[in-house]
């Protein structure tokens, strides 16, 4: 309950500035199972807010929402996307997302060949990508990088992302330090032939990876037998913005002329230090859209995501 | 526990560690100066001998060496044509160290040739001793301490006559590390580029403030060179008065971001006799490159701030500032 009340503080401020608020409170559920789905992505367009509900698929909205006059966007892996007005939520309890049906399909698992893509040195990374800035405020939900398999019909074998983790001060019966923890969710993604960008999910489990007191997390995806049917195909980050990810950032704001803290989740992830030819990060912004993330050009070019594949 | 352990158990154990030790790379890195002009001395052979890997120092007298598998006695060579050949164990090694070369005996004097006896002269000479880490575990506290904001400063140099030739500006540079203790973990990102301006600016003659912009630079470091030299000969900067200002501007980009653990204390705890138990919050802070040194000297350092580049705020740093100026006259 703390936790879920935490999250929404920065919907309650944003909302509304009522000081007796209404509390809506929706259950997010499977339209055929009628059980509820967890860690759904909601993302109101233009307060720029977006959490991800926990486990029991519960949220809340505080405030009229008749008055509201913003659109919210309830995304989740293996289930259309649903997009409505805010204000269509009012007398609703219950929202149901329709699951996509995956096709099942005879998966080839001897290869020849293995490859390494996007290789770095993880002491020359110095950059990361996922945290507000003085100069710009991080409101995405997704994080992707490029990559070019030497063959189509390969299969991704493995991945490692390097992210930014500091040792913090813990008190319990001793003193010790912990590294900062979290927890987000791989996603890989076909081309999308129109846009040149993320496309279609290519796995349809969820592969969610827990920090270990690592800053390089390395993740076998075998089981998970995806194969890529084009040469290209992006591997992305998918933050889980609950209260395990919580942290903040300082900035300095010229408006208010002070200091002020800004939310934040973790992981920030590593930039590569090998520049390229051309940028190959994408990002999934509030409204769902694959764009060029272009924050760190012409500098850097490539996330510090390494991808193993066979063929 | 270990009573009970068997021989084959306790093989076991260890052949487990041994990955742990294997895999920990490691990273030599620094400058390479002239013994006698603290000058960086460019193309100097650096080997890891053992390791027979190697690399060759930049303009700036930096090398970086790193190894997958480092071993203990393992000796790093320093060789160029000049100069006698440097050699230091591994286990000598100290954190971007600076390697001093002495040039050897029968190296040919250069000889200048200069009709009109032009002098040099360095304003506010630093030494790399005085920007070097001197913090050991004996002796924790810093010995020296970073200068870093947004906007500008501009620090007040006094050339001996009007019209000299600015030729060099060096600074000295150090990492954004928070910890006063060698043991603590680090809580910075460490970010080996800096791109920012150098402007060469007049004085006020009623106010003391910068008043006219007569040259600006953009730099861009790509390296961890803690002593940085900005060979301006090229650009013919004339300085028409005796006074005048070493302008650096802070540029607010993303490859000047450097990442700080500024973390918050927060109550985990309430023990039955109320004292409390405290751990820190992840909160970040973002900064930006360059951070410059500032050192015990013998005078403070007198300058001005401006946060907007229009309203300049007088401001005194009492240590040295790491910021010389060469000029010609």
């Amino acid at each position: 309950m703390i936790k879920k009340t935490l999250i929404l503080i920065s919907c309650i401020f944003s909302l509304s500035t009522q000081a007796q608020q209404k509390l809506n409170t929706f259950h997010l559920v499977d339209e055929e199972t009628g059980l509820a789905i967890p860690s759904v992505s909601i993302a109101i367009v233009k307060a720029r807010l977006s959490i991800t509900t926990e486990k029991d698929g519960i949220f809340n909205i505080p405030g009229d929402l008749n008055k509201m006059r913003d659109t919210i966007i309830f995304s989740r892996q293996n289930y259309t996307s649903l997009k409505m007005p805010l204000r269509g939520l009012n007398g609703m309890d219950t929202i149901k997302l329709r699951k996509v049906q995956s096709e099942g399909k005879e998966v080839k698992t001897s290869f020849k060949n293995d490859t390494l893509l996007n290789n770095y040195e993880k002491l020359d990374i110095g950059y990361y990508a996922g945290l507000h800035t003085g100069y710009e405020e991080f409101n995405y939900l997704q994080l992707a990088e490029q990559f070019q398999s030497p063959k189509a019909g390969a299969m991704l074998k493995n991945v490692t992302i390097n992210r930014l983790a500091f040792y913090l001060n813990k008190v319990s019966q001793y003193n010790y330090t912990e590294m900062e923890h979290t927890k987000f969710r791989i996603r890989v993604y076909d081309i999308d032939p129109v846009t040149g960008g993320p496309g279609k999910d290519l796995c349809n489990e969820i592969i969610e990876v827990k920090s270990n007191d690592q800053k390089k997390m390395n993740t076998n995806l075998k089981s998970y037998k995806i194969i890529i049917p084009n040469k290209t195909f992006f591997v992305a980050v998918e933050w889980l913005r609950d209260f395990y990810n919580l942290g903040l950032v300082q900035i300095y704001s010229p408006e208010l002329k002070k200091t002020v803290n800004l939310v934040n989740y973790r992981p920030a992830i590593g930039l590569s230090p090998i520049k390229g030819k051309k940028l190959n990060i994408w990002a999934l912004n509030i409204n769902n859209e694959w764009k060029l993330y272009t924050y760190h050009s012409p500098d850097f070019t490539d996330l510090a995501i390494k991808a193993a594949v066979q063929y | 526990m270990i009573q009970h352990l068997t021989c084959p158990k306790l093989l076991l154990i260890m052949l487990l560690m041994l990955p742990s030790f294997c895999f920990a790379q490691a990273v030599y890195e620094g400058q390479v100066l002239n013994k006698n002009t603290e000058l960086a001395i460019p193309n100097v052979n650096v080997i890891l001998l053992k390791q027979k890997k190697s690399t060759q120092t930049n303009t700036q007298g930096y090398f970086r060496l790193i190894t997958e598998t480092p071993l203990p006695d393992d000796t790093l060579v320093f060789s160029s044509v000049g100069y006698q050949t440097y050699r230091l164990p591994v286990s000598a090694y100290q954190k971007q160290i600076f390697i001093l070369l002495e040039p050897v005996n029968n190296q040919l004097t250069e000889v200048n040739i200069n009709a009109s006896k032009l002098k040099n002269l360095t304003i506010d000479k630093f030494s790399y001793s005085d920007i070097k880490d001197l913090r050991t575990e004996e002796k924790p506290i810093y010995s020296t301490y970073a200068f870093f904001t947004f906007g500008s400063y501009a620090k007040l140099f006094e050339a001996p006559a009007n019209n000299v030739l600015l030729t060099k500006v060096e600074l000295g540079r150090r990492d954004f590390d928070i910890p006063n203790k060698l043991t603590d973990y680090p809580r910075t990102t460490s970010n080996k580029f800096a791109r920012f301006l150098v402007h060469v600016m007049t004085i006020d003659t009623i106010t003391g403030k910068p008043n006219k912009k007569i040259f600006t630079k953009e730099i861009t470091l790509t390296d961890n060179a803690l002593k940085v030299t900005i060979d301006l000969k090229s650009d013919k900067i004339t300085i028409p008065t005796t006074k005048f200002f070493i302008v650096i501007e802070w540029l607010k980009i993303t490859i000047n971001e450097v990442i700080t653990l500024n973390s918050v204390e927060k109550v985990e705890k309430v023990r039955k006799n109320g004292s409390q138990l405290l751990q820190d919050e992840s909160r970040y802070l973002i900064r930006y490159q360059p951070c410059i040194v500032g050192f015990p000297g013998n005078k403070p350092t007198i300058g001005w701030i401006t946060l907007d580049n229009i309203n300049w705020e007088p401001q005194t740093l009492y240590n040295s500032l790491a910021l010389s100026a060469t000029i010609t006259y």
